[in-house]
């Protein structure tokens, strides 16, 4: 991702070349057509899926299925609670990718292998680990649960499972935009009579934003998406993943594709207010 | 004004400076891995020997001894770090007003341009530093370290991007600029001639030490080291042995060339020991062959290279590699030369200080 903003910094240095250069570009940079066959597989397989799937639904029905999901509760539960959990993963998650990225202290290689853990388990297994601690028998979720205080099986259990997933995903985007950073404009702000945590806020966050931004629709999908751990967590309220498979269980496939026709259609609307967030900074 | 000590190793280098400067201008030289960004960085205070000293006029920075060691956001020491790393999301106004106390506050874009009017750049507020050549971005990153209203100007190789006559005009901007506002600078710089131009006093690094300090004209001039004559300029070092003394300086041969040289005390005193002597190209004395001149030798003409007034000659005299400068009409190459080194043309060179010992100094901390 690093590379792709340096490739378009390139270009936009390099202006416009004119048609015939570009025709000259072009005409050097025929690939091999074995690799691009190999390509069109795997895009056909990829894309496939979606055109088949989404051309079989009824208008009709997928706007019934649509006002049941909202009446259910379900698209708001999702969209609410995958911001929720973006933000308190880049809240959280921003500084963890500085320390990663710049810190040279005792035991970073086990912090940095921290962040990994959930991707190492499947979702499922990781909505089981959380239990142990967050369930109603878990030591923090024993505890709140004694104050009234319910996570499994509310909002918070989403929260939760959605964090535990999705977390990764951003502070590695923002780990890499960090070390991106050139250590030499710190120093400089330093220099300049400006203290770490200034330095931080001035210069280190702000040219890093452009990489941040760039993980933030892949944590907010991973969000939105959660199933896995959400369901050992928190099974009610509905999110959009477990209504679906819930809905799916009860009337079959075709109840079930206009939902995921929704998370598709709110996966593309997050992806284009990302790029266009992109553009205007 | 300045004083710098500082002793530290790095990986296998080790650092083991310490000076002091009364100038305004200071030059850090020497060749590349010499530790001259180290010392740099040891007094802005990037680095933090485990033994040093740097205090710039009256206010102490760093003195391990007595536990002192202000962070480098609150040393105002106006560290321009290689290259002049510009902040690229702030325009030029902005990246001038970025390190500004807070007693401007509320002033800071008029004092901004003001400053860019000052290194030169009326009118450059808005533009962003991809926008900006080389030599006006070292000039922004100049404005910005003075708008910090820091103690001195630490610059580290400041004009190493730029073309040479932008690279000139930079110099004499930078010396005008330090005077009018009587800021102490310290420049680092392997290039003499640059060294020449900005230092009152140079401070010559080799291998992570000292080996000579003082004006420019006199460390040209007289070399201390055959390593430092060779970064000065001075292209000839020949070996000989003392023959004899006369009038208190050392008779020294040196191939067919009987030379009296100075010699710095406790050297030169026994016969028979050896002697490196920095012959200055300018020096040596050329005329036709044939001539009667009782110190001449002959030479071979090798090659002649012009130079903006004169020539460099090279000479082979028996086996003497030799450069000569000369301001008339060159020899031809090829042709047999009679040439002379006249007495004051040569100082003997004092032998290379040994290495210091590793075992001396502990690892530092790098911040």
């Amino acid at each position: 991702m690093d590379a792709l903003f340096r490739a378009d910094e390139h270009s936009r240095l390099a202006g416009r070349p004119d048609a015939g250069a570009s025709e000259a570009a072009r005409a050097s940079r025929r690939l091999p057509a074995i690799l691009a066959a190999l390509g069109a597989v795997l895009v056909l397989y990829l894309a496939v899926p979606f055109l088949v799937g989404f051309a079989s639904l009824g208008r009709a029905d997928t706007i019934a299925a649509a006002r049941d999901a909202i009446n259910a509760g379900a698209v708001g539960v999702s969209v609410v609670t995958a911001t929720v959990s973006t933000a308190i993963a880049v809240v959280l998650g921003v500084p963890l990718a500085y320390v990663l990225a710049r810190g040279d202290f005792r035991g970073k290689a086990l912090v940095a292998a921290a962040v990994y853990l959930p991707l190492v388990v499947p979702p499922l297994a990781g909505g089981l680990l959380l239990l142990t601690v967050f369930g109603p028998r878990g030591f923090v979720g024993g505890w709140l649960d004694a104050r009234n205080i319910q996570i499994a099986d509310a909002w918070p259990g989403i929260v939760l499972a959605q964090v535990f997933v999705a977390a990764p995903f951003l502070i590695v985007a923002a780990q890499v935009a960090f070390a991106g950073v050139d250590p030499a404009l710190e120093r400089v702000s330093y220099a300049l009579g400006v203290p770490p945590l200034r330095t931080f806020f001035r210069v280190s966050l702000p040219l890093a934003w452009p990489g941040i931004l760039a993980g933030l629709p892949l944590a907010w999908l991973r969000a939105l998406g959660e199933f896995g751990a959400t369901v050992m967590l928190a099974y009610h309220p509905y999110s959009l993943p477990v209504y679906l498979f819930v809905q799916f269980g009860a009337q079959g496939l075709r109840a079930a594709l206009p939902i995921a026709a929704i998370l598709a259609a709110l996966g593309i609307a997050a992806l284009a207010v990302v790029r266009a967030a992109g553009r205007r900074w | 004004m300045l004083t710098v000590a500082a002793a530290c190793r790095l990986g296998d280098f080790t650092l083991d400076v310490s000076f002091r400067s009364m100038h305004r201008r200071t030059v850090l030289f020497g060749p590349s891995g010499a530790g001259k960004t180290m010392t740099l960085q040891c007094m802005a205070g990037f680095l933090v020997p485990p033994r040093g000293y740097v205090a710039i006029g009256e206010t102490v920075l760093l003195d391990t001894e007595r536990g002192i060691n202000v962070p480098p956001w609150s040393r105002r020491a106006g560290a321009v770090l290689q290259g002049d790393a510009l902040f690229p999301h702030l325009d030029a106004a902005a990246n001038v007003a970025y390190g500004m106390r807070r007693v401007w506050r509320g002033r800071e874009p008029t004092r901004a341009l003001a400053l860019l009017a000052a290194v030169g750049l009326p009118g450059y507020g808005e533009r962003r530093p991809a926008d900006l050549s080389a030599g006006e971005r070292q000039r922004v990153a100049l404005a910005r370290a003075l708008a910090s209203d820091p103690r001195a100007l630490l610059l580290d190789e400041p004009f190493s991007a730029v073309d040479a006559p932008v690279r000139e005009q930079l110099r004499r901007d930078l010396i005008a600029l330090v005077e009018a506002r009587d800021l102490p600078v310290v420049v680092v710089t392997h290039d003499f001639d640059e060294a020449h131009v900005l230092g009152e006093m140079i401070v010559v690094l080799v291998g992570g030490r000292v080996v000579q300090s003082g004006a420019p004209a006199d460390v040209a001039a007289r070399p201390r080291t055959a390593t430092v004559a060779r970064l000065v300029g001075a292209a000839n070092v020949l070996s000989g042995r003392v023959v004899g003394r006369e009038d208190g300086v050392a008779v020294v041969r040196a191939g067919l060339f009987l030379l009296r040289v100075a010699t710095p005390a406790g050297r030169g005193e026994r016969p028979v020991e050896s002697v490196q002597v920095c012959v200055r190209p300018e020096g040596l004395r050329l005329g036709p062959a044939g001539s009667h001149d009782p110190q001449a030798v002959e030479a071979r003409v090798l090659q002649v290279l012009p130079r903006r007034v004169g020539a460099t000659v090279l000479l082979a005299a028996n086996g003497t590699r030799l450069e000569a400068w000369v301001a008339g009409r060159p020899p031809a190459p090829g042709t047999m030369v009679e040439v002379a080194i006249p007495d004051g043309a040569s100082h003997a060179l004092e032998p290379e200080a040994p290495r210091p010992a590793a075992a001396a100094v502990i690892s530092s901390q790098v911040r």
